[in-house]
């Protein structure tokens, strides 16, 4: 009966089926406190972001190369690092807690080099970084700083902005107020500011460019509901200015967009990935129990996933790397009865994860999820 | 059955009010030629919310600005009229939508839907205040201390402004504080679980209740607070006296230098941050220990410290009677906060951010105490602190 079943089985594996991506989840754990949020990591796979001390869960910098290190110690203070480049330069801020504004600071190889008063938020491979700089009026300027020079960015008439981006074309993004004082998404081609719109609200702004023009970052519906988008700049033109949608129907946010224009983020707090026109919530797409991902900070070319989560209930940086072994539920590397009984377990049910079935993200463990495992029955992945 | 908070709420919950005084131009010492100045400030100091509303909501995203504008003078004015509104706006802290997942819950919480960004009082994070008699407010401004590049920042900055028809004619800023360091993990942090499904499961085993099957779970839901406006269910104690009555004997163990932070915000944020601090006078001098701020004989909310229990000076006034300090007013209807500053960050400030009001509208942090800020011509009287002035 066994035998007749698994053969059964096989025969519906032939169907052929598409799969979306599932991961495995690494905690990056923390500097001795109890949270870190990862906010960046490049092409190479080196992570930075923030990370709490024992010290009275102070923040400090950190960053992630298969094991959580500090950055340069701020003795008596704090940092964050909030972006890398592919030369493995961290950028951020350093500060003390409760100080408007903070001081930039590059890391690298373990020496720290302050940039001056302002924000790091971005920075690209020729080390040029972009940022804001705040002041104790309420103000908030985009600066940009390369090889020792400072320089504020030109704002939209409001006189409000903030650069969060940069890529290797030297397009910065990030937000900037107008005359009626509404943050926008802005642009800044050649140095000038750009508008980007809005979904038919009033407000947006961009959060990251990667170096084909793609920028991301959140917009406001009509009803003033903000939605994600990408958009692509060409030259000084926005198009394709997209609403991603939302996982649950409230709110989205993107955060981070790669070369494939796929696109990170949060949603009704879900981390999603958005990818080819369907936004996924990220939670559906683990093979790792005991995971809320919430925040989906940055996606790299080989789409590896930074954010932040909750893990066993604490807050946690985390790293998702695809699972290359189609149809391992578990994440043992084995398609094998463990998987096989956890799909059936669930099968024809709604709302679960991919760990217990849903090979293809559509919310039901299904007939083509079953074909899809069968497919690679027996495979030991390396 | 979720209580319906919201209208209690707005005259109920004990955010931050805010004084600050400004001037056009800010960037220069003093009021200079300007007819008008605006001061704002919080009503309690720091307002603490949870992060994470899917298992427990002790307090939601609600943070109280309050303002006077004075219209200069040899004999000023404290003014509220239709022809001057008041604007606010936080510094990089635009949005709250994804900094907290109260939006999410809040249906389930409060039994109310609410519009992403906007706070149970219906206001959001910049708008416009609302005017009262003789002073202004924007009540509930669900604001968190995660500015908008995702730092920390318990002290943010409120910038306000006064137009008179539409035309500014003062700003300022001040800070609104907020923060999410509740603590509770120092002593509920069971592995496996989160802090707050460990929380609700030491209710279930001490209590009896169920509450780990009911999440979310609103705390004031049953136990009654004045701070929410919740009447709670007859016979279960009210919140504040079940929180410091059960953790009273608890904390200890802890051996902080501040009891009061393990739950209050916090050994980080350290939200007593003003001139009683940094003369030696820490929270229990003035609120009692836990035990005496946990007693059934205290209403929370209402009996709290009053300025003239230790300050005693001859012709001298303090409150108003039956008021408390955040709610007084002397010196021809100015309020006490807006010389001094909110509970908890009274003038001069261990925090700097916190002293911008009063040095940029005199020269120097602490009480405004320069009587040409209001007064364009010094007066020739010696001033009264009385509240018939």
């Amino acid at each position: 009966m066994r035998t007749f079943c698994i053969a059964m089985l096989g025969a519906l594996a032939t169907t052929a089926v598409s799969q979306t991506p599932s991961y495995q989840v690494t905690d990056l754990g923390t500097l001795g406190g109890f949270s870190s949020i990862a906010w960046d990591i490049s092409d190479a796979g080196l992570v930075v972001g923030q990370a709490t001390t024992n010290d009275h869960d102070a923040v400090m910098g950190f960053s992630f190369d298969g094991a959580l290190s500090e950055l340069d110690p701020f003795p008596g203070g704090q940092a964050i690092a909030f972006g890398v480049n592919e030369g493995g330069h961290a950028v951020g801020v350093q500060f003390h807690l409760g100080d408007v504004g903070g001081v930039a600071a590059i890391w690298h190889n373990g020496t720290t080099t302050q940039l001056g008063a302002f924000e790091a938020r971005g920075i690209n491979d020729a080390n040029f970084v972009v940022g804001m700089q705040l002041d104790t009026l309420g103000g908030v300027t985009p600066v940009t700083w390369q090889a020792g020079m400072m320089n504020n960015l030109p704002t939209l008439t409001g006189g409000k902005g903030a650069a969060r981006a940069v890529n290797n074309e030297g397009l910065i993004v990030g937000g900037s107020t107008n005359a009626a004082g509404a943050n926008r998404a802005t642009a800044w081609v050649a140095g000038n500011p750009i508008d980007m719109g809005t979904l038919g609200g009033q407000r947006s702004d961009a959060y990251d460019t990667e170096d084909g023009g793609w920028v991301v970052g959140s917009a406001d519906l009509a009803n003033g509901s903000p939605h994600a988008f990408r958009a692509r700049m060409v030259g000084s033109s926005v198009t394709g200015f997209t609403d991603l949608g939302t996982v649950e129907g409230g709110t989205s946010q993107a955060y981070g967009v790669n070369a494939a224009g796929d696109v990170v983020g949060t949603s009704d707090w879900n981390a999603f990935l958005w990818r080819d026109g369907m936004m996924h919530n990220l939670n559906q797409l683990i093979v790792t129990q005991g995971w809320e991902l919430t925040h989906a900070m940055a996606i790299n070319s080989a789409g590896e996933i930074v954010g932040r989560g909750r893990h066993d209930g604490e807050l946690r940086a985390f790293l998702l790397t695809e699972v290359t072994c189609e149809g391992d539920l578990n994440g043992d590397n084995m398609v094998d009865l463990s998987d096989l009984a956890s799909l059936l377990a669930h099968f024809g049910t709604s709302g679960v994860s991919r760990a217990d079935g849903d090979l293809d993200g559509n919310g039901t463990v299904d007939l083509a999820d079953l074909a899809a495992l069968l497919a690679h029955f027996g495979e030991v992945c390396n | 059955m979720k209580p319906k908070l919201l209208k209690k709420m707005r005259f109920a919950v004990p955010a931050i009010a805010l004084i600050a005084v400004g001037t056009i131009p800010l960037l220069g010492l003093g009021p200079g030629t300007s007819s008008y100045i605006v001061v704002a400030y919080n009503d309690l100091g720091m307002h603490c919310m949870n992060e994470d509303f899917s298992e427990i909501a002790i307090l939601p995203p609600y943070n109280n600005l309050r303002a006077q504008v004075i219209r200069r003078g040899s004999g000023p004015n404290v003014i509220s009229e239709d022809e001057i509104t008041l604007d606010y706006s936080i510094a990089n802290n635009t949005r709250s939508a994804d900094k907290t997942n109260f939006w999410k819950y809040a249906p389930a919480l409060f039994g109310i839907a609410i519009p992403p960004n906007i706070g149970l009082g219906g206001k959001g994070l910049s708008g416009s205040m609302d005017r009262q008699s003789r002073f202004y407010e924007a009540i509930g401004i669900p604001v968190t201390p995660i500015d908008d590049s995702g730092r920390l920042n318990p002290y943010p900055l409120g910038i306000i402004t006064a137009k008179l028809n539409g035309t500014e004619v003062a700003r300022t800023t001040t800070v609104i504080p907020v923060s999410q360091e509740l603590s509770c993990n120092l002593c509920h942090n069971d592995p496996g679980v989160s802090m707050e499904t460990d929380i609700l499961r030491d209710h279930d085993r001490l209590h009896g209740t169920n509450l780990e099957a009911s999440k979310p779970v609103l705390c004031a839901g049953c136990h009654a607070d004045p701070a929410l406006g919740t009447a709670g269910v007859p016979g279960v104690s009210m919140l504040s006296h079940a929180m410091h009555g059960a953790h009273a004997s608890r904390v200890g163990v802890l051996s902080l230098a501040n009891e009061c932070y393990a739950c209050h915000p916090g050994v980080r944020t350290q939200c007593h941050r003003d001139v009683h601090l940094a003369n030696g006078v820490n929270c229990i001098d003035c609120h009692g220990d836990l035990a005496a701020v946990g007693s059934t004989a205290r209403t929370p909310w209402v009996d709290e410290p009053r300025c003239s229990n230790c300050h005693t000076r001859a012709g001298f006034d303090f409150e108003e009677p039956g008021k408390l300090f955040k709610d007084s007013r002397g010196h021809g209807g100015v309020m006490c906060v807006t010389c001094h500053g909110s509970p908890h960050a009274i003038g001069p400030n261990v925090t700097a951010a916190d002293n911008l009001q009063a040095e940029r509208l005199q020269g120097h942090s602490g009480v405004l105490n320069t009587c040409t800020v209001c007064h364009t011509t010094m007066p020739d009287d010696p001033f009264p602190h009385r509240m018939d002035d």
